[in-house]
């Protein structure tokens, strides 16, 4: 007797998984928090900026608190004080990756499959791509940018958000002349703050580097001993700043120690992004430096500015155009190219953008330098794909609709004639 | 954005100070005079003056437009109107002015106040700045901005004139340094007032003194100016254009004297200058010399002229004669025939320059946009269809009410013809598709919603579509006059670098814009569902009810359709010309929202979670998202699609969302009284069902 209703039990729980999974009521709640997330996320940019927000509630798992506060001065509404809500709703990721298996188990496996519901299933199945392109472009998109100034060249551009600590030997220089460096990833040392530190370690190298105190925007202040619990080194301290709205202009900065494995005595220093040079330090015979910085990739290709140009509209201070004009050197063949708002440079899976530039004087002489946004992403075109087959599927399904509906019209209307 | 601001801000700055420096001593003692001779207001108000006048190219904000444009934007500015009557509260019905020179009342030949188009008002600031001073041409929107200069306040929100207010100058400019420290998003009521009123004062002020530089180069300082630049018998007789080269050599040899701090007489004239610039902003100033040189684009107007000899040491020959022939204007002034041609031979040459550049621009069209104001008079094509329709109802099924209804038809085709026509002009006026602004959101969706609302009546024959393209029409058409007097600058906007793309310019954003009209027009279909219901005429489940929802439910399919196309084009864009697809950016977020909240819809009415009732409080809900997006994204301060806070947004919101809120509360009401209900609810029930399964 118990072992038939073992079975159904497990036979109808996938079953009634998949249903919940497939259900109206999934997609209607689905949908609902996204909106909602969506709405707070966009005011909570305001105060938090959007890296944060982003991060809060667009790429999180959970959603443990909203800045109510914060929310309601950007809805215009005086509110001086401080209000942070304790919730528990479902971050961005999470809803995406429910959405996506509701669309498919709902939208595209239990759907009817008739004539009516045919354009219905590939805008499921289109919205399923688009969402699997977003995941795609999350992991592997790479989004940097290249600052050069006319006549610089380059080949590799460095990423907007991902520091990184780098280890390098600088002398004595390596044998074939290139640069070879040991990158510490960001999420290793960023949670280091407050007192925290961590020992890396590496049987390459002669020393543990210890990374403590990490800053997320701060500058390096002179120590004039006025607060004995300051953590200083060789005379300087990070003094911490407010973190700004875009996370691309905090200027970030460590404590370091070095512990070298021969003995000796610990050498301590101050890692900061802006730093001019890298914190140079000898272990018996050898120079090593160590710089916190933003993560560098290379490009399949050099790039070189020959000429920056910045148009506005006559009188004002209203741009028009920025052109930068380029050279583009692969294998030894150069290629003149021009990058320019709405006309990026794209090949061997790159594109870059014109993304800001600079106009200042340095030694009396105005010194033109532009910005390039360089980006490599696997799922470049996917969207667009997506958004054909979403329009072939709405369109069909709306017009069938409206065909019907017409249709039902005009003989209601008859009817009522006869009648 | 914020170069242009900054250095906005600081050429404000360096005005004030100048200003306050240098003309205060002397303004305080000034007393309103009549210049001699005096140009006589019907001669300026001549019809060929007039246009000869508005048909003057100048190069504003980095555009060629007709002079004509500059004075309707400046006067809307000023105050909140096109025209204004010559009286003492620039009302029809108020006391006329005093004329100074024959002390008699202004009137026109029926003795009634006359009303000056911008143009007209524009030439008696110059020609005749002493009644120009007499106009009440500054609206208050809060009185205690007035009060707190010391002055006494009018009502609550009225005009002032320049001398009505000249005695609170001082307080005022002290009062702008205040409140220029103060972040525009967080300052009161009263500090944008006051704000608002320093800024058109202090430009209105260079106005009425746009000829001095003519009339008085050195005002009282005229004797000390050395022989070397003028004559001692040439002494108030002398010309301008003759004497900036005099005066540019003379620096060389005396730099000493090219301060205009430390020297009276270049004070003096310095204050001319800026008068003969006209404006506090960088990008206003009065641009009316084409330049010779074609490799050039920046055009030159008297004050730049005489600020490039004073501050730079520079002459350009082309640009002195045309100044030559601009003082010859204003000298002629005093004879009628005199000045007609004078003012005919610089236009002549000023059109011929223009013409040899290539760029006369859309002059004449643009002339003839403003004077046909298409939106206005659509405005009131659909007041008189609402106004029709309304009627149609009281006898529906008689002559009476058939004549309605074609009344109707008329006035609402026509405003919607109006309107398009409006839009195409414009687009032949800049050369691109439709949108590039908010003012020109408004007007696509108004038109293009009324449009398929039409389309919807036409093909239903319910009575129900061409209700909302009343209710459209006239609220969207109110709210592009409204939003434009709100902004009170040139409606036709240079673009930014990014948005120079005809193709994705006619493509995402008429897509985008077209969604955000199937939202309005659903949450009017559905504002209508709840107030019928609301009176008794619809029950719920009847063949109304169910036309209405049938017809909501068509919009926010469509809506789905064109916001998710639009949404998804839109980050195509992005992808492709800044690399990526998804941002983030808080419109992009409400393009997002409303694509949710229509699938939102959709799949709960499938689910069977929302029924009639339930559809339309949804729609309404979607309607208030649509606002969001299309008001309040660009009011946050935030992200790429921030283009400006235009004040007085967020009050027109939460009237808007208030109103919406209580249809909301209604609607939660009734679906818990048709759940109640027995029976008919079952059959509202089915019927939605079945709607259900056939979507």
């Amino acid at each position: 007797m118990t072992a038939p209703l073992k079975k159904s039990l497990i036979s109808s729980l996938p079953a009634k998984l998949f249903s919940v999974f497939a259900s109206f009521g999934l997609a209607t709640s689905v949908l609902t928090l996204l909106l909602l997330i969506t709405f707070l996320g966009t005011l909570e940019q305001v105060e938090h900026g959007l890296f944060d927000s982003q991060d809060k509630y667009f790429e999180s798992i959970l959603i443990t608190n909203v800045d109510l506060a914060c929310c309601l001065r950007a809805m215009h509404i005086p509110y001086a004080g401080a209000w942070k809500l304790p919730v528990l709703i479902p971050g961005g990721y999470l809803l995406m990756m429910v959405l996506s298996l509701n669309l498919i188990c709902g939208g595209i496996v239990r759907i009817r499959k008739t004539k009516r519901t045919i354009g219905v299933i590939m805008s499921h199945g289109s919205i399923v791509f688009m969402l699997l392109a977003g995941l795609v472009s999350m992991y592997y998109k790479r989004d940097g940018a290249v600052a050069l100034t006319e006549g610089q060249a380059t080949d590799e551009f460095q990423s907007f958000h991902d520091s990184v600590i780098e280890i390098e030997k600088l002398e004595p220089v390596s044998s074939d002349g290139k640069r070879k460096a040991m990158v510490i990833p960001g999420d290793e040392f960023q949670d280091l703050v407050a007192g925290k530190g961590r020992t890396f370690t590496s049987k390459d190298l002669p020393f543990d580097l210890m990374v403590m105190n990490y800053e997320v925007n701060a500058m390096p202040k002179r120590d004039d001993g006025s607060d004995p619990k300051r953590a200083a080194v060789d005379g300087y301290y990070l003094q911490p700043a407010k973190e700004e709205l875009e996370q691309e202009k905090n200027m970030d900065g460590a404590q370091i120690k070095i512990i070298s494995k021969k003995g000796g005595q610990d050498q301590q220093g101050i890692i900061w992004r802006f730093a001019a040079a890298p914190y140079a330090f000898k272990i018996g015979d050898e120079i090593y430096g160590v710089t916190l910085s933003r993560r560098t990739w290379k490009l399949p290709f050099t790039v070189r500015l020959d000429l920056f140009e910045r148009e506005l509209h006559p009188g004002t201070e209203r741009a028009r155009k920025f052109t930068s004009h380029v050279t583009k050197l692969v294998n030894g063949r150069e290629e003149k190219k021009i990058i320019s708002m709405n006309e990026p440079l794209r090949g061997e899976g790159f594109a870059l953008f014109q993304n800001a530039f600079d106009m200042s004087e340095r030694g009396g002489a105005v010194v033109k330098s532009s910005t390039l946004q360089v980006v490599q992403n696997p799922s470049d075109y996917w969207p667009l794909y997506a958004l054909l087959i979403t329009m072939v599927g709405l369109l069909t399904h709306m017009l069938m609709q409206l065909y019907r509906f017409l249709s039902r019209s005009s003989s209601n209307s008859k009817s009522v004639s006869n009648v | 954005m914020s170069d242009q601001l900054t250095k906005d801000v600081a050429m404000k700055i360096l005005i004030l100070s100048l200003l306050i420096l240098a003309a205060l001593p002397l303004r305080a003692q000034e007393k309103p005079a009549t210049i001699l001779p005096v140009a006589s207001l019907d001669g300026l108000r001549d019809a060929k003056t007039v246009n000869l006048f508005q048909s003057l190219p100048v190069q504003e904000a980095g555009r060629i437009k007709p002079l004509d444009t500059v004075a309707r934007f400046k006067l809307l500015r000023f105050s909140g109107k096109q025209s204004i009557y010559l009286t003492s509260d620039a009302k029809s019905t108020g006391e006329p002015l005093i004329d100074p020179a024959t002390g008699k009342s202004i009137t026109n030949e029926k003795g009634k106040a006359v009303k000056l188009e911008a143009t007209e008002w524009m030439l008696v600031t110059w020609f005749r700045p002493e009644i120009a001073k007499d106009m009440a041409v500054f609206i208050v929107d809060n009185s205690d901005a007035v009060i707190a200069l010391g002055l006494k306040a009018k009502s609550k929100r009225d005009r002032y004139s320049y001398n009505e207010l000249f005695a609170g100058r001082v307080a005022l400019m002290k009062k702008m340094q205040e409140v220029r420290e103060i972040n525009a998003k967080d300052r009161d009521p009263v500090q944008r007032a006051l704000a608002k009123l320093s800024l058109d004062f202090l430009d209105y002020e260079m106005m009425v003194g746009h000829f001095d530089f003519v009339r008085s180069p050195f005002g009282e300082m005229a004797s000390s100016v050395p022989p070397e630049i003028v004559a001692a018998a040439d002494i108030g007789k002398g010309r301008t254009a003759e004497m900036l080269p005099k005066m540019v050599e003379y620096f060389k040899t005396h730099p000493e004297a090219a301060a205009p701090m430390n020297n009276p007489w270049l004070r003096e004239f310095f204050r001319g200058t800026l008068g003969a610039l006209m404006s506090g902003s960088s990008e206003s100033l009065l641009r009316i010399f084409p330049p010779v040189d074609s490799k050039e684009e920046l055009w030159q107007g008297p004050g730049t002229v005489l600020q490039e000899a004073i501050m730079e040491g520079k002459t350009v020959k082309d640009h002195l004669n045309m100044l030559t022939l601009y003082e010859d204007v204003y000298l002629a002034r005093g004879d009628a025939a005199a000045f007609k041609s004078k003012l005919q031979t610089l236009h002549d040459h000023v059109i011929k320059a223009a013409a040899a550049r290539g760029e006369n621009g859309h002059v004449a069209m643009e002339i003839s946009y403003h004077k046909a104001d298409y939106f206005y008079y659509a405005l009131i094509c659909f007041v008189l269809a609402s106004l029709s329709l309304g009627l149609s109802w009281l006898a529906p099924i008689s002559r009476w009410g058939f004549s309605c209804r074609i009344v109707c038809w008329l006035a609402a085709i026509i405003g919607t013809g109006l309107g398009i026509v409006g839009i195409v002009i414009r687009c032949l006026i800049m050369q691109r598709p439709p949108i590039t602004t908010l003012y020109e959101t408004i007007l696509f969706i108004t038109l293009t919603g009324v449009t398929l609302a039409l389309i919807a009546e036409w093909m239903t024959k319910k009575g129900l579509g061409i209700t909302v393209a009343c209710i459209a029409g006239t609220a969207g058409m109110f709210l592009s006059i409204r939003f434009m007097n709100m902004e009170g600058s040139d409606t036709l906007q240079e673009l930014q670098a990014v948005l120079i793309t005809n193709f994705w310019l006619s493509t995402h954003v008429p897509c985008i814009n077209l969604g955000y009209a199937a939202g309005m027009i659903a949450a009017i279909f559905s504002m209508i569902y709840l107030v019928q219901r609301l009176a008794g005429t619809v029950k719920a489940g009847d063949v109304m009810a169910k036309d209405i929802t049938r017809m909501t439910y068509g919009f926010v399919m469509a809506g789905l359709f064109l916001s998710l196309v639009g949404t998804v084009l839109g980050g195509i864009w992005a992808n492709y010309s800044w690399g990526r697809f998804w941002g983030w950016d808080p419109k992009e977020n409400g393009a997002l929202m409303i694509v949710l909240m229509n699938l939102i819809m959709l799949h709960a009415r499938l689910g069977g979670y929302i029924r009639e009732v339930g559809f339309h409080a949804c729609s309404i809900i979607l309607g208030m998202i649509v606002a969001f997006s299309w008001f309040g994204t660009n009011q946050l301060g935030v992200g790429l699609h921030a283009y400006g806070f235009t004040d007085g947004v967020w009050k027109w919101l939460y009237i808007y969302w208030g109103s919406q809120t209580v249809l909301i509360l209604y609607a939660v009401y009734l679906s818990f009284k048709d759940r109640r209900a027995p029976k008919k609810d079952d059959a509202s029930s089915s019927s939605a069902n079945k709607v259900a399964q056939i979507a």
